[in-house]
């Protein structure tokens, strides 16, 4: 077997003994909480704001749920937090104020965090009180992310910031960004970098709205002019922020979200075709269906690899990568199969789903590494160099 | 996996990369063992699980072997040990059939036998019911696929069936070799792929330097990747099948087999295509071993079901489930089957 190539080994997910229970009272959960006025909601469901879910859904225990209870955490176990993250997704559920907090910010400051970042920060982000967002991206780095210009430097008592983060998703609801900034002067490329936790509400920091081409505001710019913060903002180890930063995005890459995100057109069109379609209309179901179903099957196994210990970095961007085009072939195939007559600009859930997604689609293999950053890393796993 | 099945695997693999006859390998093939890959040890098996016969089968789509080992597996374990004493583990399928079915004598043809004229026992399904046949009262036609690789029609007169009750249809159950052949056929093909993308040096550099190859390349990859994992999968909801059929859960794998070969047929596109237009002309030539997989992967893809087949019919067991009810569905068969399997 050491002759073989297998870019992808899979692992079987064991789902938690209770699953099934896990499953209906997340279900049942969702249905006390969820509003369903506006069928675009179901289908943006990580990048929707709704503080009151949001606030419940911490009082019921789902948003921290792996992180250790000494800081208000669950202490449950990566497969029943997964098995909550895809139902929320599935039911489109707005997740999108605590969503990095709960994915990112969480984990990364329990692997690298001092016990005073983790004990300031971690109750709050359980209890869904404290959101986050992420600061890579800036105007001369985007796929090139080593290209960060954002300063550190070191001052009596802490660091002062300066520089500008683009393309920020959430930072206008978060109280936290985790930054990747240059905190040694001189330093080029991957060296130099440090991770650094800002509370947003620091004097000197200004966020402005970027507003994207369907009307929305996820993203932001944001610019820090000499902001002091003290000792404890930094992450892990001074100049080690590469390595944490890919890390994370590993978590970034890795979750469920990828794929289920515009389940809710699929779901609506299959409604709309009825229990008995045509031929060419259970075609596009079927396609549909099976990748759908290969994805769900790789999204566990890269969760499997995780839980027991294993880096799934390359079995992660494969599964972004193809999750990516899913999302996109979903809204294209659909509106492609609608039948004559079909209103796009219509009142039904299917008309206004579909009239967000196709304007949004593009941005899905953008976001979280261009589909060809992707690619790129799954052909240098491939042994390419 | 146990030592004792990864030993399994080695001893596959010599014998797949050994580069004998195919009617030479079959016998080797049937004298390790290898189709009592399911059959419990006590039983003369190796006990093997769902999950071992998907990497048995994908290892001799990796080499590009084209015997019936899958069926092979397969029958053995739908027909048992009688397979093995009675019929020297020889089973294959017949993809369609056409006949009558009178007082348990089947009259009529068997078509697309793979392997028919060295097979013993053949599987098919006649009136909505499968049955076995002994191929010894046959009338042979044979025939090749497009790759070469045998594959008969059997005509068979007042010949004695007998039924084999099986948790789906046989032309599922069929499916299912073929998914894991593709699974490996296509990693074997990437593997000649980057092989000669490192080596095939233009512009002052290698090849697999340039960027337009190595996105295609990952591209590829990613396609293999999704046929393996659902490979893998389906290979365990058929495996809940057997399980659950003498139990009191009745499993069907057929939506999970369906989504999984009609994964594979598409990802042949990008593996063919890519494969090919990476080795440039060399890969178009008789003496060079590509078109030994991609050959396979037009044929395979189209077996036991092409797009067209499994599209409509997954989109019928979806459309049934509607929209209300899909996801509820699919994640209570997958839990079902993981339980299962751990």
């Amino acid at each position: 077997m050491h002759m073989t190539v297998q870019t992808f080994s899979v692992e079987t997910l064991t789902p938690p003994p209770d699953a099934t229970a896990l499953r209906n009272q997340v279900r049942a959960f969702i249905t006390a909480n969820i509003k369903r006025d506006d069928p675009r909601r179901l289908v943006n469901s990580w990048a929707v704001p709704d503080h009151d879910f949001t606030r419940a859904l911490g009082e019921a225990g789902y948003i921290g749920m792996v992180l250790p209870t000494e800081y208000g955490g669950g202490g449950r176990s990566q497969t029943e937090r997964y098995v909550v993250l895809e139902e929320l997704l599935a039911a489109g559920a707005p997740v999108g104020l605590h969503w990095i907090a709960d994915r990112q910010t969480g984990p990364l400051l329990l692997k690298y965090g001092t016990e005073t970042q983790r004990k300031r920060y971690l109750p709050g982000i359980v209890q869904g009180k404290i959101f986050a967002c992420i600061g890579l991206s800036e105007p001369g780095a985007g796929s090139d992310l080593s290209a960060v210009r954002m300063r550190a430097d070191k001052v009596p008592g802490g660091w002062r910031l300066n520089g500008q983060k683009l393309w920020t998703t959430n930072a206008h609801h978060a109280h936290l960004m985790l930054a990747l900034v240059r905190s040694e002067r001189g330093s080029e490329r991957h060296a130099g970098l440090s991770q650094y936790l800002i509370e947003l509400a620091t004097p000197g920091i200004t966020i402005r709205p970027i507003i994207d081409l369907a009307g929305g505001h996820d993203f932001n710019e944001v610019f820090f002019e000499d902001v002091f913060v003290d000792e404890d903002a930094l992450v892990g180890t001074e100049g080690q922020g590469w390595a944490q930063a890919t890390a994370e995005l590993t978590l970034e890459r890795a979750g469920p979200e990828r794929y289920i995100s515009s389940l809710g057109v699929l779901l609506e069109f299959i409604r709309m075709a009825g229990p008995a379609p045509d031929a060419a209309t259970a075609s596009v179901i079927g396609k549909l269906t099976a990748e759908l179903w290969t994805l769900r099957q790789m999204s566990m196994s890269v969760l499997a690899k995780l839980a027991s210990g294993e880096d799934p970095a390359l079995e992660a961007t494969i599964v972004k990568d193809l999750g990516n085009l899913y999302e996109q072939e979903v809204v294209r195939a659909i509106q492609a199969a609608t039948p004559s007559g079909f209103d796009l600009m219509g009142d039904s859930a299917c008309a206004k789903m579909l009239s967000l997604l196709v304007q949004v689609a593009p941005s899905f293999s953008l976001r979280g590494g261009t589909r060809e950053i992707l690619r790129g890393i799954v052909a240098k796993g491939l042994g390419l160099r | 996996m146990s030592t004792e099945r990864q030993m399994v695997l080695d001893t596959a693999e010599r014998i797949f990369a050994g580069g004998a006859t195919p009617e030479t390998m079959w016998q080797q093939v049937i004298e390790a063992g290898l189709p009592a890959l399911l059959l419990p040890e006590a039983d003369g098996g190796f006990g093997g699980d769902w999950g071992d016969a998907f990497s048995l089968i994908r290892l001799a789509g990796y080499h590009a072997v084209g015997l019936p080992l899958g069926e092979a597996i397969i029958g053995v374990a739908l027909f048992g040990s009688e397979a093995i004493s009675a019929f020297d583990s020889r089973v294959v399928f017949a993809e369609s059939a056409s006949g009558t079915l009178d007082g348990g004598n089947f009259t009529g043809i068997l078509h697309g036998v793979a392997s028919g004229r060295t097979a013993r026992l053949v599987l098919a399904s006649i009136a909505g019911q499968t049955v076995g046949l002994d191929i010894s009262g046959a009338i042979v036609t044979p025939g090749e696929t497009l790759a070469g690789d045998p594959c008969d029609s059997l005509e068979f007169r007042a010949a004695p069936a007998s039924l084999c009750p099986v948790p789906t249809s046989l032309f599922a159950l069929g499916a299912l070799p073929r998914i894991a052949q593709i699974a490996g056929a296509m990693d074997g093909a990437l593997a000649l792929a980057i092989g000669h993308a490192n080596e095939r040096q233009q512009f002052g550099k290698p090849i697999g330097k340039l960027q337009a190859v190595q996105q295609n390349l990952a591209v590829m990859a990613e396609a293999a990747a999704a046929v393996n994992c659902a490979g893998q999968a389906a290979f365990q909801a058929a495996g809940q099948a057997l399980v659950s059929t003498g139990g009191a859960v009745k499993f069907d794998p057929e939506f999970e087999i369906a989504a999984a070969k009609l994964r594979a047929n598409i990802a042949v596109d990008a593996g063919t295509a890519i494969a090919h237009q990476v080795h440039g002309g060399i890969g178009f030539t008789q003496d060079y071993a590509l078109h030994r997989f991609t050959r396979r992967l037009y044929v395979w893809r189209a077996e036991f079901g092409n797009e067209r087949f499994w599209a409509e019919r997954l989109g019928v067991l979806t459309a049934v489930q509607g929209g209300d009810k899909l996801w509820a569905y699919l994640t209570a068969r997958s839990d079902l089957v993981a339980m299962g399997a751990a």
